[in-house]
């Protein structure tokens, strides 16, 4: 067999992006081997422009209806397309905030860019896998890049703490999540595929037995280690406060982000028989995640943390959109996660800029900042209140769609709980901004009195200053113009053959005569015929 | 024709660009762009002559008879929910968008001389322009939601300008009071527009008025909610157009610069509220309740307006209650169905108005070369008279403006004015009443302007008058601030000289003297159309009304009318105008009797109606009862909430301290860093949540 003809066997083609993302890697890798230090003037370039290319190419699998391939091992349907998007965008930003960082930590950059094109390539193949063994690849590929990013900072004895806490937990859960999906192996009589898993169980007749329910539970731990969902939090705390901060924020979005692309497909492909157990699970997963996570964000005084926990908190907000399962749910997760990845990323950038000229990142010190640094004390607010869901911001209309389509669905507990939760993580988030705004010149902290002159010249400064003006204006304008996104993400939904009969037959929308639902499904149709 | 429709939207954006661009260049280059002081303002001002070229190419085609013209861009979608914006161009749009342009053109025109020495001259072009480009934003709206946010935008540029002298207390609490008492109004229209689109699902004018009244008719909703909404939408014009009980921010209003008394606080943002009845006007006409309140309103404040402007000794505040006054006159007309006589009279006032408010800042520009730069000096008319000899272009055109607001035949008052009068005699006599009646009192207190200020001799080097404005004022001061609270030499060290004229050549000049060019033209400009703007609404050949009638009626007469209708009373007109035109001319000969020939003295009728007399002076004691009732209520209010903050609230913030303290400390021994332990919590958890779900 010819080579062309393996690849059209095997539909190669959907794994284009990821095809691009290695060869950017090698390209980094064996580029810097060969040129030595002075590469990292043009590999973060050549990884944002891989990365990019990456997404020009899922534009182009968008709405593929040949989408699985690989017989069966990866699934390139819109879900994982937008997923997949969403992991490389924030992949790209994390790279444009890291440059500096990491020249200042003088440890090598390309090597940093390279597992993290690992990680970013475990997380798209996370999004895409539709079948045990891929699955579990990816996600142990996602998870060593990141511990390794977590303990990248050699010489930091944090940092190296921070990595070997993560390698235990995550080896821990990676260990509950692998017995998981070998126990769903046994139940479906040796069926590895996640579409062919449901008919075997329930043609082995074993869809009511407590095998079944360990396997869920068991599935579900490993995702909620990635998610970072309470009770399966812990480890964030301290890994967030040891890690380069450049890695903090493509834990807290891109790897988060495939966790959330994980969850809906196993989920919902191989667990219809126990859904309403796993909408429970779930369900008291993101109100513990939402309460713990935004009430500890209160007390925190380093804004590392504060991100941190807020992060488990935002986890919380997005997993509403999971428990709901209607297609609006999905769609204002996914739509919420496409601002979140705007927004945290901005404000991780804010916190690495000022993390950079200042060497700290207590939130008392980012007193009177406002004085010395408009433009970060300007970005920093926007992101921090949209974060917080300030109108007119881009945070606003995505938590105003997971709360109507919680509200649409009956969900009226968990939606309440999201509004009071997110009243509370207002109050945090408002402090810092008036910390940086409303102090007096003499109020301003010691790191803000000796604030260096704004230099945007030094290198590795400019893609900084990219990634946050492109944050601010993205997060300043997404919301008055969501329209696009909502559709994309409306979309995304509804080309996905996978989420359509779980919402007609096994887990009919609560109230599918509701005008408003109605309305929507046959006005996004509509987008989509037009 | 049909490009200019589809480019119509440059006429907002073309004044928006140069706002932008004066803007951000302050900003970022404020000390380079503020020197390019005639380079800015040409810029802008023949943006403004951009849009009013475009604006005129547009009512001509709308005159010829094109039908009207919308275009209409999806903004956001939500399920069911839609958001559009767009602009609509018809009628009415047509014509309020060349009021605005050339009212706005020829202010800024005048702009030039009046702040000609001001630092802040770059600036005050940058604001006209965003402020022209949000009235004409608004005036284009084809939806409640896009009039909402131009709405607020020329309430907030009308705040900045206000406030323009910001280091003047003064200016800095007007502009404050302006803000907080539209934010009444507009609540009210916010919660107008929620509640109708709650009611009809629409946010468009027509389909609102047309759901509506389906909904009323088949009983699904009551008459009694219908006209509740109605009234919450009235109440964004109400604040808006300074109608009673809003009205108290607009006399205070004129602490800024005069031009924008004349573009904002004159011709165009306060009609921004009639305007919005007009619009809305399918909604209003079938609620009978609504209407009724709206025509109340209008005649209450026009008296109320009228009967204050008569003890008013500055010019512009004068000049600021017959604007409200008039305001009155348009809601009225409004309110008694009179739609094309409201709209008339706008138009009307808008230019005639202006020109008197542009003739006052000539003045007061002419007196500040000798009395120097006090508004509480400059601006009183018992300090001026006898200026025709100085400035006699001004003193015409104020004439003329006073002869048009007094409805004097032929010039543009009258018709309108007569108009709105004959309308409302058809509807409620008592209404035409205190219409005539208040037309009186109009042409009295006019010219009592006028004749205080040209006529007689003058009285500016007068240091007895001077000395008694001084302590008039520091009592007035004293009675706001409470008695002691300030040293009163500090008030006469503080009050005057505040904002930099200083460089200002013939500053101690003994006479006054005519203003430049720049000042004068736009004057007799607008003088013209004050003269003549009226012909085209007379009784016997009323273009306008066929021209603007509501958009449920058909034009009453065919378009150009045909020469006199054939049910045309001249009888009734005659009985009409000849009234009106009496009364006034009874409040003439009454003003000039007293302030002309001094054969009576006023001060004597003060005297002898004492209660009457401080009424009218204290503006019917409004202020001083919002005052008692708002200001020191919600401070009491403020007060006691302060306490519950302070016990309760942060209490249970204390409280809430304390827990997370606790959960804090409690949550060490959970991350107490030691990765077993972490692992323990793990499998823990898996344990739980397996039991939890195998259980239910």
């Amino acid at each position: 067999m010819d080579f062309a003809n393996l690849v059209a066997q095997l539909n190669a083609g959907t794994i284009l992006p990821e095809g691009i993302i290695i060869a950017t890697l090698l390209l980094v890798l064996v580029g810097d081997l060969i040129v030595g230090r002075t590469s990292s003037r043009w590999t973060p370039y050549v990884a944002i422009a891989g990365l990019l290319a990456a997404v020009v190419a899922l534009y182009f699998q968008w709405n593929n209806p040949n989408s699985i391939s690989f017989l069966g091992g990866f699934n390139s349907d819109s879900l994982s397309v937008i997923f997949r998007v969403i992991i490389a965008l924030s992949a790209a930003l994390t790279i444009l905030m890291s440059v500096r960082y990491v020249e200042q930590s003088g440890t090598s950059l390309a090597e940093f860019l390279v597992i993290l094109l690992t990680a970013t390539l475990g997380g798209m193949f996370m999004a895409g896998a539709d079948e045990l063994v891929m699955t579990y690849v990816s996600f142990e590929t996602l998870g060593i890049s990141s511990y390794l990013l977590t303990g990248y900072m050699k010489r930091d004895p944090r940092s190296n703490e921070a990595a070997l806490k993560y390698l235990l937990i995550g080896a821990s859960s990676s260990a509950i999540f692998l017995y998981g999906i070998s126990l769903l192996y046994g139940l479906s009589g040796g069926e590895t595929r996640l579409t062919a898993i449901t008919a075997n169980i329930l043609a082995n007749n074993v869809d009511q037995s407590i095998g079944l329910l360990i396997a869920l539970v068991f599935v579900i731990a490993g995702i909620a280690f990635k998610i970072a969902a309470v009770p399966f939090h812990q480890w964030t705390p301290d890994v967030y406060e040891g890690s380069p901060t450049p890695v903090v924020a493509f834990l807290s979005v891109g790897s988060k982000s495939a966790g959330f692309a994980l969850a809906i497909r196993l989920l919902v492909s191989a667990f219809p028989a126990v859904s309403e157990q796993w909408h429970f699970v779930l369900a008291a997963l993101a109100i513990l995640s939402m309460l713990l996570g935004n009430v500890v964000a209160l007390a925190q005084t380093s804004m590392k943390r504060l991100l941190a926990y807020s992060s488990i908190g935002q986890a919380g907000f997005v997993m509403i959109g999971l428990v709901l399962g209607t297609e609006a749910g999905y769609a204002s997760m996914i739509f919420y996660l496409l601002i979140y990845l705007f927004m945290n990323l901005g404000g991780f950038a804010c916190i690495i800029l000022f993390t950079l000229r200042t060497g700290t990142d207590e939130i008392s010190e980012y007193s009177g900042l406002y004085q010395k640094d408009p433009l970060l004390t300007l970005c920093l607010s926007v992101c921090l209140l949209s974060l917080g869901g300030i109108p007119p911001l881009a945070g606003f209309f995505g938590k105003l769609y997971l709360f109507w389509a919680g509200w649409q669905a009956g969900a009226y507990w968990l939606v309440l709980l999201g509004l009071i939760t997110s009243v509370i993580s207002i109050y945090y988030y408002i402090r810092v901004v008036k910390m940086m705004v409303v102090k007096e010149p003499e109020e301003m902290s010691e790191a803000v009195k000796n604030y260096p002159a704004v230099n945007w010249n030094l290198p590795g400064m400019r893609p900084l200053q990219v990634g946050v003006v492109f944050a601010l204006v993205t997060t300043s304008l997404a919301g008055i113009l969501s329209n696009p996104l909502f559709t994309l993400a409306n979309n995304a939904v509804l080309l996905t053959p996978m989420l359509q009969p779980t919402i007609t037959t096994i887990q009919p929308a609560p109230n599918p005569a509701t005008p408003g639902y109605a309305d929507l499904e046959s006005e996004t149709k509509e987008a989509i015929e037009g | 024709m049909e490009f200019i429709y589809q480019y119509a939207w440059l006429i907002p954006v073309l004044p928006l660009a140069g706002a932008m661009l004066i803007g951000m260049g302050l900003v970022s280059y404020g000390k380079t762009v503020n020197k390019f002081r005639q380079g800015s303002s040409v810029f802008i001002v023949s943006l403004i002559g951009a849009a009013m070229v475009f604006s005129f190419a547009l009512l001509w085609s709308q005159i010829q008879g094109h039908p009207p013209y919308n275009r209409i861009i999806e903004w956001a979608a939500a399920g069911d929910f839609h958001l559009t914006m767009g602009y609509t161009i018809d009628h009415l749009t047509s014509l309020m968008l060349v009021i605005v342009t050339t009212v706005a053109f020829l202010v800024m025109i005048y702009t030039d001389g009046y702040m000609a020495h001001d630092p802040g001259y770059v600036r005050f072009y940058a604001y006209l322009s965003l402020f022209s480009s949000s009235m004409l934003g608004l005036v284009i709206s084809p939806n409640l939601v896009q009039v909402y946010i131009f709405w607020e935008l020329v309430g907030m540029c009308s705040y900045l300008l206000i406030g323009f002298w910001y280091d003047r207390k003064a200016a800095a609490d007007a502009c404050q009071k302006a803000f907080v008492t539209n934010r009444v109004g507009d609540f009210g229209l916010l919660l107008g527009i929620l509640a109708l689109y709650w009611a009809t699902g629409s946010f468009e004018f027509n389909e609102i008025g047309d759901r509506l009244q389906e909904l009323v008719q088949s009983g699904s909703l009551s008459v009694g909610l219908a006209s509740l909404f109605a009234i919450l939408v009235f109440l964004g014009p109400v604040a808006k157009s300074a109608q009673f009980p809003l009205h108290v921010w607009l006399p205070d209003a004129m602490e800024g610069p005069t031009p924008i008394s004349a573009l904002i606080h004159a011709a165009t943002m306060v009609a921004a509220g009639v305007f919005l009845i007009a619009r809305m006007f399918p909604l209003f006409e079938g609620l009978p309740d609504a209407m009724n309140i709206i025509a109340w309103t209008g005649a209450f404040t026009a008296f109320l307006g009228a009967s204050i402007a008569i003890t008013q000794n500055d010019i512009k505040k004068g000049l600021a209650y017959s604007t409200m006054s008039q305001l009155g006159y348009m809601v009225m007309a409004m309110g008694a169905g009179a739609y094309g006589a409201g709209l008339f009279h706008l138009m009307t006032h808008a230019y005639f108005k202006a020109m008197l408010f542009l003739g006052s800042g000539s003045v007061i520009h002419g007196m500040e070369s000798v009395v120097g730069h006090d508004p509480v000096f400059a601006q009183d008319m018992r300090l001026m008279g006898g200026l025709r000899k100085y400035m006699p272009a001004t003193a015409i055109t104020f004439l003329i403006g006073t002869l048009a607001i007094s409805g004097i035949p032929p010039f543009a008052g009258f018709w309108s004015k007569d108009e709105i009068l004959g309308s409302t005699f058809e509807v409620n006599p008592i209404l035409w009443a205190i219409g005539w009646l208040t037309a009186g009192i109009t042409a009295f207190y006019m010219f009592r302007m006028y004749f205080m200020t040209f006529e007689g001799e003058f009285r500016g080097k007068n240091d007895s008058i001077k000395n008694q404005l001084k302590n008039e004022q520091l009592q007035r001061l004293g009675l706001a601030f409470g008695p002691g609270a300030m040293n009163s030499k500090e008030l006469t060290t503080d009050v005057p000289e505040l904002h930099d004229h200083e460089a200002h050549e013939g500053h101690h000049s003994d006479t006054p003297h005519e203003s430049p060019a720049t000042m004068t033209l736009p004057l007799i400009l607008l003088a013209i159309p004050s003269i003549l703007i009226g012909l085209v609404g007379t009784p016997f050949a009323n273009y306008f009304e066929a021209f603007i009638h509501p958009p449920g009626e058909e034009a009453i007469a065919g378009f150009p009318p045909l020469e006199i209708p054939a049910e045309f009373e001249w009888t009734e007109f005659l009985v009409m105008g000849g009234s009106s035109v009496g009364i006034a001319l009874i409040g003439i000969t009454l003003a000039s009797l007293m302030y002309l020939s001094f054969k009576i003295d006023p001060g004597a009728i003060a005297k002898t109606s004492q209660p009457l007399y401080n009424l009218s002076l204290n503006k019917w004691y409004i202020d001083d009862i919002y005052n008692a009732v708002f200001v020191k209520g919600s401070r009491r209010l403020a007060r006691q909430v302060l306490e519950v903050d302070v016990r309760i609230v942060d209490g249970i913030v204390n409280l809430a301290g304390l827990v997370t303290l606790i959960t804090g400390e409690g949550l060490k021994y959970l991350e107490n860093g030691r990765a077993q332990f972490y692992a323990l919590i793990v499998f823990g958890a898996v344990l739980g949540l397996v039991l939890i779900s195998g259980i239910t």
